[in-house]
């Protein structure tokens, strides 16, 4: 190789280099520039598709786990296909890595450049609440859009004390959230055990915490299993999941939840250090699984399927349902059975439950600043909120995966007979988005398998009562300082929680733990919470 | 060519346009230098400097619809909300435990594997050796943390061991005591063959007649290695500890985040998985500006230093 | 001789350490391999060692290929990877020759230059704002020209070539060779072990890189394998829920480990070709020390 030719060489590469990023840089420039055209008036009417225009839709969101496995982008999926050809309205979405969301759209929304739609939580997601999102230019309120968006008026208007839910104190709507239209029958979780353990000992599924206590024994006696009760107790946000059962019992809760008009932080009650003690009991003897901080969902899978575990608290669809399904198998014997929340007596009701708002906004729509054609936005979402397009959300295409029959939406044979492995179900399924989200009994019935309609009915006792957090909001100052305080109370708390289970920090010292929340201040951020509430309540 | 490198006194008072005729002059000499220099500057200032004005975040109140320059100047607070937060001691004593104790076990690691693999004749064992001994590197951390859990539950094997030895079954991620030693070790059972490369390609470097006058000379093995071998390989290692010096305060989050539970927060909470639990998930980015900038200055700090200690002591620096 | 005795067992001591370290780092890699052939929920039952695939089955890795995203986020590694290293390796030389010459007036400066970059930079959102503001948002380029040098490989390579004999370049100087001979035709012929390492420091970095594709990529089409690789092993841990259905597949534990053999072996056959350049002996002449 000659001196020169290697002089030609590198700066051929520089070139090469330097025109590699100005083209890719106006390439993309020219792309931006496209984007600025100004929209036209839609001349559809009003709650009519499809509509009629030329426009498209940037729309932000996850796209969910169930779908990622057979689909890269939500419009390749049947029902990103049909809701394209129902509403006219060509959609871009974009969906961040799995895992990662919360990263990515920070970074987005940091980044100062939006799409026209983003999917999130804004109720509780974003620092400071939805006033703030508004506030600081990154979504606009939807007030005046309401009358491009008539079925998602109706629909919030048709379930008592939902229209509330859906705005801020100041009255601002928001988002388009998922709508449980049944939200009665939306129940996911709660406690579940061997049912075959529980014949052979010749038990009845325990409804109170003695008869816990009894039942655990046994499976660790006579059943041999080393760690009899499994809870996950490790997931920052899903405390709902944790020993939420066993808490209830105690009448408080893991985190925040109201009563009577007041908000109530559970890890600050006096009630609070019964239910610690209960567990420390457990703990002690063997009866709760002496891995807990760290299970996650695959462990305790693991426990449940290999006998270790002989009761646990699980969802009815991705747990219960999975286990029953793989089990069946390998041993016809196993089997589960859901139970109601135990209590201390046998006449109470019990106070922690799996209940759920009707409102549920965990991916909520809402428009953005940048967006160019809100009005089309608005239109387009409310589609999810008419009749037609909720069954496509929730059961995909009509005549394809779905018929209606006197009446009855069924799924179809090509549904329900497809092997598991093509997912097929899951392929008809929005899962979650700015729609009507239904629980249908005939396609209940079509999918579920009996023990899973039972522990469904058996959780329905739990609560009659939501408990949990109401979609509350707080002025800037406010919500800057709950952060503030809770971010750090919550850690103490989670690991004080774990210390005094595990008997490394004595009980005798719950005192103290209580004296240092005061101290890390406690009755700030529940007066905090209690002004909100109070401005909740009188929306 | 001719260069014209003149040694020049650095106690001399120049001017300002006596440093751009000497640079002019040093352009001509040397322009194919400069040629061969362009596009690596050009890429540290397009990709490097240019977006660091994002520091000036530490400072300020970020807000996305105001810009970075825009937002409000606060000065110091997140520095002093950092310095006075609940764990700021916890965090930092974690991390420079963390990174004390790595120092001390994982940095030598792979230079003694290099070093053994340096003494083996048989060429095969040699190779397979290298291979295997890298391989784990490669694993997602994920499933590494899983074989970890899996190891160290309380009715895994590192627990049967301790029962056989007459200890008492306990789950070990849950003991504070153990997290830095379980933290540690793994590290260097994964990463031990990895690390071990670049001692590998010095020792290559060796000239080998250096051994055969010391065989003539009656030298063993042993003090072959003392002698030869780490004297050779010295300029390596000190840049490698220079440089790892100069990550003091880095220990990365997601280990310990895929590693930690509350029953062991006390020592295995660091500053990373703190700006992590801080910043990126709780949309706080000027806070976790301010706490990496306060992280970088000192880590830049040490590297000054023991660069500084390293050219008076060993002669070597990385520059 | 009369060490001989103590000579022997000090080899039969690295001997054995040596074959215990192996066994030792080999099991996680035999583990997902394993992993990756046994039965789903036979693996989850589980708990102690795995030494055997438990109810072998290659069911798992057809998943794999048949979900919508790997073959092509494969490609899409590869395409980075190599247009990556081209530049990494072109750049880090220049600048690593550069740096390593005595005559060069303002070494000192650029290598503070450099090595501050190691420890400051803009953060997350002006780099991003940067990349959006240079059209590389969502194209491969946003992954390639970023990390176009790395400092610390950069330092690497300019002690390295720093250590080579000045005597070499001042001969070839005096026979009239220009900078690009010597850097090209000497130097780097003389530094293939140093060589090769940084290739594979800059490849293995590349190859399991995921924070900036998570970052600058979009479309998922374009994701790299280690994005998807992270969503798979990740799935089901996810807390929030509107319609629960279940997963029933019953591969889904074995596939996670599946996707982890075939995101490995490519890395791991490259090792074998570099290895050899550290065989003893490859530079010919002294050493400075």
């Amino acid at each position: 190789m000659s001196v020169k030719s290697i002089k030609k060489g590198f700066f051929f590469m520089v070139g090469l280099l330097m025109a590699a990023t100005i083209i890719s840089g106006c390439a993309n420039r020219g792309g931006d520039n496209q984007k600025s055209t100004s929209s036209q008036a839609i001349t559809t009417p009003i709650g009519q598709y499809p509509i009629e225009t030329e426009e498209t839709l940037t729309y932000w969101g996850v796209l969910n786990t169930n779908t990622a496995k057979n689909y890269t982008n939500f419009a390749d999926t049947p029902i990103g296909k049909e809701l394209e050809k129902k509403t006219g309205v060509t959609v871009k979405y974009i969906h961040p890595a799995q895992g990662q969301q919360q990263e990515q759209l920070n970074i987005l929304l940091a980044s100062n450049d939006y799409p026209d739609i983003i999917e999130s939580n804004w109720t509780s997601g974003y620092p400071g609440g939805a006033e703030k999102a508004i506030e600081d230019g990154i979504i606009i309120p939807i007030n005046d859009l309401m009358k491009f968006s008539p079925n998602y008026e109706r629909e919030l208007s048709g379930i008592p004390g939902l229209d509330k839910m859906a705005r801020t104190d100041s009255g601002k709507y928001y988002v388009y959230a998922t709508i449980r239209k049944n939200y009665e029958e939306s129940i996911f979780w709660g406690p579940m055990f061997r049912k075959d353990w529980l014949d052979d000992l010749g038990l009845e599924p325990p409804t109170t915490i003695d008869e816990w206590e009894k039942v655990l024994i046994e499976f660790r006696d006579k059943k041999n299993a080393t760690a009899p009760f499994a809870v996950r107790a490790n997931q920052a946000n899903g405390s709902m999941l944790l020993y939420g059962a066993i808490v209830g019992a105690y009448k408080t809760e893991l985190s925040w939840y109201t009563d009577n008009d007041k908000i109530y932080f559970g890890p600050y009650d006096p009630q609070y250090k019964d239910f610690l003690a209960i567990m420390a009991r457990w703990y002690k003897q063997n009866l709760l699984d002496k891995d807990f901080p760290m299970a996650d969902k695959k462990s305790i899978e693991s426990k449940v399927l290999s006998g270790k575990s002989g009761a646990f608290i699980g969802l009815i669809g991705s747990e219960m349902g999975t286990y029953l399904r793989v089990m069946q198998e390998k041993d016809e014997r196993f089997d589960l059975i859901g139970a109601a929340n135990p209590t201390l007596s046998k006449d109470e009701e019990s106070f922690s439950g799996a209940a759920n708002l009707p409102f549920y906004y965990y991916f909520a729509a809402a428009i953005t600043t940048h967006c160019k054609n809100p009005e089309l936005a608005a239109r387009w979402l409310d589609y999810g909120y008419t009749e037609e397009g909720a069954y496509i959300n929730n059961f995909g295409v009509e005549n394809e995966s779905f018929v209606i029959e006197d009446g009855v939406l069924r799924y179809t044979d090509t549904v329900i007979n497809a092997p598991v492995e093509e997912n097929m179900l899951a392929r008809y399924d929005r899962f979650n988005g700015p729609y009507v989200a239904l629980i249908l009994p005939a396609t209940s019935e079509q999918t579920m398998l009996p023990q899973q309609i039972q522990a469904r009915e058996a959780f329905k006792k739990n609560m009659p009562v939501y408990r949990g957090y109401p979609p509350l909001t707080f002025t800037v100052e406010e919500s800057e300082r709950l952060s503030n305080i809770m971010n750090n109370i919550n850690n103490y708390a989670n690991e004080m929680r774990t210390k005094f289970i595990m008997g490394t920090e004595p009980l005798e010292n719950y005192d103290k733990y209580i004296e240092q929340l005061k101290s890390m201040g406690i009755e700030e951020a529940v007066k905090i919470q209690q002004d909100a509430y109070i401005r909740y309540q009188n929306r | 060519m001719k260069t014209s490198v003149e040694p020049t006194s650095n106690n001399t008072m120049k001017v300002s346009s006596n440093a751009f005729k000497t640079a002019m002059k040093d352009l001509s000499v040397n322009r194919n230098l400069y040629i061969m220099l362009f596009p690596v500057v050009l890429y540290y200032l397009l990709f490097c400097y240019k977006p660091m004005y994002g520091i000036l975040m530490a400072f300020h109140d970020f807000k996305p619809s105001k810009g970075i320059l825009g937002s409000d100047f606060v000065g110091i607070k997140h520095f002093i909300n950092f310095f006075s937060s609940y764990n700021f001691t916890m965090v930092v004593r974690n991390t420079l435990l963390i990174n004390f104790y790595d120092i001390l076990f994982a940095f030598p690691a792979p230079i003694i594997l290099a070093l053994m693999l340096n003494e083996v004749q048989n060429a095969r064992f040699k190779k397979i050796c290298q291979t295997i001994t890298y391989m784990p590197h490669f694993i997602s951390l994920v499933v590494v943390c899983g074989i970890i859990k899996n190891l160290t539950e309380s009715d895994g094997l590192i627990n049967d061991i301790i029962v056989f030895m007459g200890g008492e079954r306990t789950s070990l991620l849950l003991r504070a005591e153990y997290f830095r030693t379980i933290y540690i070790s793994s590290g260097i059972w994964q990463h031990i063959g990895w690390g071990a490369t670049i001692y590998l390609a010095a020792l290559s470097g060796i000239d080998q007649e250096l051994y055969e006058a010391a065989q003539i000379d009656g030298a063993s093995r042993f003090k072959q290695i003392i002698f030869i071998t780490i004297p050779s390989i010295m300029p390596v290692i000190f840049i490698m500890l220079i440089l790892r010096v100069g990550s003091i305060m880095n220990v990365g989050f997601e280990k310990i985040i895929l590693l930690y539970n509350p029953a062991t927060y006390e020592t295995a909470d660091v500053i990373s998985s703190f700006i992590y639990r801080k910043g990126l998930l709780e949309f706080n980015y000027s806070f976790s500006t301010a706490v990496g900038l306060f992280n970088s200055v000192i880590n830049f700090i040490l590297l000054l230093s023991t660069n500084h200690l390293s050219r008076k002591f060993n002669q070597m620096g990385l520059w | 001789m009369k060490t001989s005795f103590m000579e022997k067992t000090f080899i039969s001591v690295i001997y054995l350490i040596l074959t215990l370290l192996t066994l030792v780092t080999l099991y996680p890699v035999v583990y997902v391999l394993f992993a990756s052939v046994s039965d789903s929920t036979l693996l989850l039952q589980n708990s102690g060692l795995l030494l055997r695939p438990l109810g072998f089955q290659f069911g798992a890795f057809n998943m794999v290929f048949k979900h919508p995203l790997i073959l092509r986020s494969y490609g899409n590694t590869l395409f980075v990877v190599i247009v990556s290293l081209l530049i990494n390796m072109l750049l880090t030389c220049l600048a690593a020759y550069v740096l390593s010459r005595k005559k060069f007036r303002y070494k000192a400066q650029f290598m503070v230059f450099i090595i501050f970059t190691m420890y400051f930079s803009g953060g997350l959102i002006p780099n991003y704002i940067n990349i959006r503001s240079l059209g590389l948002l969502d194209s491969y380029w946003a992954l390639i020209l970023p990390t176009a040098i790395n400092s610390f490989n950069l330092i690497i390579l300019r002690n390295n070539f720093e250590s080579l004999p000045d005597s070499l370049i001042e001969a070839a100087e005096i026979d009239g060779a220009n900078d690009y001979h010597i850097l090209f035709i000497i130097i780097i012929p003389l530094s293939k072990a140093v060589l090769a390492v940084i290739t594979l420091y800059y490849m293995v970095g590349h190859w399991n890189s995921w924070f900036s594709a998570m970052i600058y990529i979009q479309d998922r089409a374009k994701f790299p394998l280690q994005l998807v690789l992270r969503e798979i092993l990740l799935i089901g841990d996810t807390s929030n829920v509107v319609t629960d259905i279940g997963d029933s597949s019953a591969a889904r534990e074995s596939v996670k480990y599946a996707t982890i053999v075939i995101a490995i072996v490519p890395i791991l056959c490259v090792y074998p070709f570099l290895q050899k350049y550290f065989a003893k002996g490859t530079l010919i002449g002294s050493v400075k020390g």
